[in-house]
């Protein structure tokens, strides 16, 4: 028990099942929780398939004061030998604070990707990313993608990269009609500095042709018939690229979103047996993460409950009470060269108020983006 | 030597289960690594809930009875209340003692104390506990009640026991001048948070005061905390401490079992210690008479206890059902306390001491009440939040 995120995360620990989160890397988490406030709204990304199973995890932000609350904790808990992060993040919470910049107006919410296998290598910042409300169109008529990208790298990456990426961006020539910016990241912690775009509201059918533009490396054997598998799934896709300060990445990739139908409420079983067809996804794997999803409460929890958490309890009403939700955000699929696609799920938990008087959760429900149906 | 029933341990829970144990007609018999009576660190005051299971007059071993309690937050924030019943304070030698020669005096020539009996070892067989001692005499049993604290040796072996969560506390006589011992003799003193998560006592005796401190492992240099405590606490001067004593206080973690077929855990041993204030006495009288009368039930079958077992399923199972009963006459209240109100006590001391010291509610009962509106069933959890 600590006064950190790691009081929430030890309520999750029995959902998790080790086939997408060992044990191991789960004490990692663990270790790095205690370095975040208790925010609780997080996540984690899994590798699905064969191979090494890592692990990120994500802290989600809904308003500039808990990411202050967060940027004033991790600096606490870190000290002062990580200046150049600290500085980083306070410029963009100073910008997103600033009520009419461009971050302030487009931004709905932050999140923040740490690399769990490096856990203790703080000196590298967290990825970030800024979730837009609502989208922004990509036509050239639009200048609002460009401030905001243009606003967003120099407070993220130094003077020279921030330069460079937003050369690259200039020369994008994926303008797309109907295509729309749904996030954006900074991706700090890796060797190559890079500036994720997402792209939303793209049909199916483009990708493959988007893909083989930007990426000829890519194999479209191993592309078109995986496109083809996914093409009557009544999802949404998201196309991800990275802008390093040369040029894109080839790396690619592909976000999907089952969309619920009144016929089918939750499309997650009949997605993850797609992806156990394609062979990107073991049958352990889809049972463990359609077992993560429900919700956690005390008294279906054997596990201490965070105390901020029990002191907001006995101040709420006698019909709301303290919950925390569980769901599969979305699983993607990243396309290399000369590589075997790979997948990885998004998995995310959030607390929110149950109200018996209304059944419904505030907060907990309203954490799948709402933006991709 | 060959026994009904062998109880391992002198203190609370040992003593309670021989003193029940010893109406029974079993042969029993107490073993304890200590020549008796022996020292045990302790704050010593018995709560009012605990006095239930004490039928016979025992005021010879009362040392103090106390009639107001005061509450501090960290030296500040004080708040005294009266209360009504008065808390009973002990001596732990004589009190613990007195259990054993209650014993005595009832169970007569079926019980008997082997004092001086640190047990080597303890292995459970089809139809006995072999129980070796240090000195070689091997005891067989054919049920054990093991009370061996919070380091429970015979639970480690018999395989019960784990890696569990603990508290240190470090508590010494103290005594001061007689001007400020008669000031403060009927007032017990809670200091909390005057250390990370944990607190200070100051509790009268018999011409002395017992003192202590107890928190997290977190705190290092509890002796120092101490002093300071003490320093603090008699900012006059004038007082003498005498034989500092640290020992661990077990935490409730949650439900786990506690009995084999034959052999089940009672008091420190089980972890039955209310996990925010570390108080054990009433959970350890309390156990240590369920697992006598669970065993009453089994031998006799003239006892009811919760499993409402047919007779040739109790032979079988055993002691398996102790486990439950604890659970649902105990382990329920602390896991509530386990998962509410010490996660705020350690976290959010300030909130604690206001809410449950300084307004005066019952973190227990508010406790409970959380619980219910969390969805357990209201027989489960009759109270309601205040």
């Amino acid at each position: 028990m600590s006064h950190s995120l790691a009081g929430a995360l030890a309520l999750m620990q029995p959902h998790l099942d080790p086939a997408i989160v060992s044990e191991k890397v789960f004490a990692r988490m663990v270790k790095l929780a205690c370095l975040l406030p208790p925010i609780y709204w997080g996540g984690f990304e899994c590798h699905l398939g064969d191979g090494p199973h890592s692990v990120d995890f994500h802290q989600g932000y809904n308003q500039v004061e808990e990411f202050e609350k967060f940027v004033h904790f991790f600096s606490a808990r870190l000290g002062s030998g990580n200046l150049d992060i600290f500085k980083r993040l306070k410029r963009f919470r100073s910008q997103w604070a600033l009520s009419g910049s461009r971050i302030n107006k487009a931004v709905d919410k932050v999140s923040l990707e740490f690399d769990v296998i490096r856990a203790d290598d703080t000196t590298r910042c967290p990825c970030m990313f800024l979730f837009l409300s609502p989208f922004i169109s990509l036509t050239p008529t639009d200048s609002r993608l460009m401030e905001l990208v243009q606003c967003f790298v120099s407070q993220m990456f130094d003077e020279a990269t921030a330069k460079q990426i937003w050369g690259s961006v200039k020369n994008l020539s994926l303008i797309t009609d109907h295509a729309a910016i749904g996030y954006l990241g900074a991706m700090t912690s890796r060797e190559k500095r890079a500036l994720r775009l997402v792209v939303a509201k793209l049909p199916l059918e483009r990708l493959a042709k988007i893909i083989n533009h930007l990426s000829p490396a890519i194999d479209s054997i191993q592309i078109d018939p995986l496109l083809s598998k996914l093409k009557d799934s009544n999802c949404a896709f998201f196309l991800n690229l990275d802008i390093l300060c040369d040029s894109i990445s080839p790396r690619i990739g592909i976000e999907c979103y089952p969309k619920s139908t009144t016929e089918r409420p939750d499309g997650w079983p009949a997605l993850l047996r797609r992806f156990q067809d394609l062979g990107l996804c073991s049958k352990d794997q889809a049972g463990a993460l359609i077992q993560w999803q429900g919700l956690t409460t005390p008294q279906k929890s054997k596990t201490p409950w965070p105390a901020e958490l029990v002191s907001a309890s006995l101040l709420k009403q006698p019909h709301e009470f303290t919950s925390f939700s569980r769901s599969l955000n979305h699983i993607k699929i990243d396309f290399s060269p000369l590589k075997r696609p790979k997948a990885k799920a998004y998995l995310e938990f959030k607390h929110g108020w149950m109200d018996l008087k209304n059944k419904s959760s505030e907060g907990a429900d309203k954490t799948r983006n709402r933006e991709r149906e | 030597m060959r026994v009904d029933v062998a109880i391992i341990g002198a203190g609370p829970a040992g003593g309670m289960a021989a003193v029940t144990l010893a109406r029974s007609g079993l042969k029993v018999v107490l073993l304890e690594k200590a020549s008796l009576p022996r020292e045990k660190p302790c704050g010593g005051g018995i709560p009012k809930n605990a006095l239930k299971e004490l039928d016979w007059d025992f005021q010879c071993v009362v040392e103090q009875k106390v009639t107001r309690i005061r509450y501090l937050n960290n030296f500040r924030m004080e708040k005294t209340y009266p209360i009504s019943k008065p808390l009973l304070m002990v001596n732990r030698k004589k009190f613990d003692y007195e259990l054993i020669c209650h014993a005595g005096a009832i169970g007569k020539q079926d019980f008997s104390v082997r004092e001086g009996f640190p047990v080597e070892s303890i292995e459970e067989r089809e139809n006995s506990v072999r129980i070796k001692g240090l000195n070689g005499e091997t005891i067989a049993a054919d049920v054990v009640i093991a009370t061996d604290g919070a380091n429970s040796r015979a639970g480690r072996q018999i395989g019960l026991v784990q890696e569990r969560a603990k508290i240190l506390a470090l508590d010494a006589a103290v005594e001061v001048s007689p001007k400020i011992f008669e000031e403060i003799k009927t007032t017990a003193t809670f200091n909390i948070s005057c250390l990370p998560q944990g607190y200070g006592w100051i509790f009268p005796k018999d011409g002395y005061l017992s003192c202590g401190v107890g928190g997290s492992l977190a705190n290092k240099g509890l002796s120092a905390i101490f002093d300071h405590f003490i320093r603090k606490s008699f900012p006059d001067g004038g007082f003498k401490v005498i034989g500092k004593k640290i020992h661990p206080v077990p935490i409730f973690t949650g439900r786990s079992r506690l009995a084999t077929r034959r052999l089940c855990l009672a008091g420190d041993a089980a972890r039955l210690v209310d996990p925010v204030m570390g108080e054990g006495i009433r959970y350890a009288l309390q156990s240590g008479s369920i697992a006598a009368k669970c065993i009453m039930d089994l031998f006799c079958g003239s006892e009811k206890n919760d499993s409402a077992e047919p007779a040739g399923a109790r032979e079988t199972n055993g002691l398996l059902a102790y486990s439950k009963t604890i659970h649902r006459r105990i382990g329920r209240e602390l896991d509530l306390l386990y998962r509410f109100a010490l996660p705020l006590f350690w976290e959010q001391p300030e909130f604690f001491y206001r809410k449950f010291f300084y307004e005066g509610f019952n973190y227990l009962e508010t406790c409970r009440g959380l619980a219910q509106k969390m969805g357990l069933s209201a027989r489960e959890v009759p109270h309601t939040l205040r």
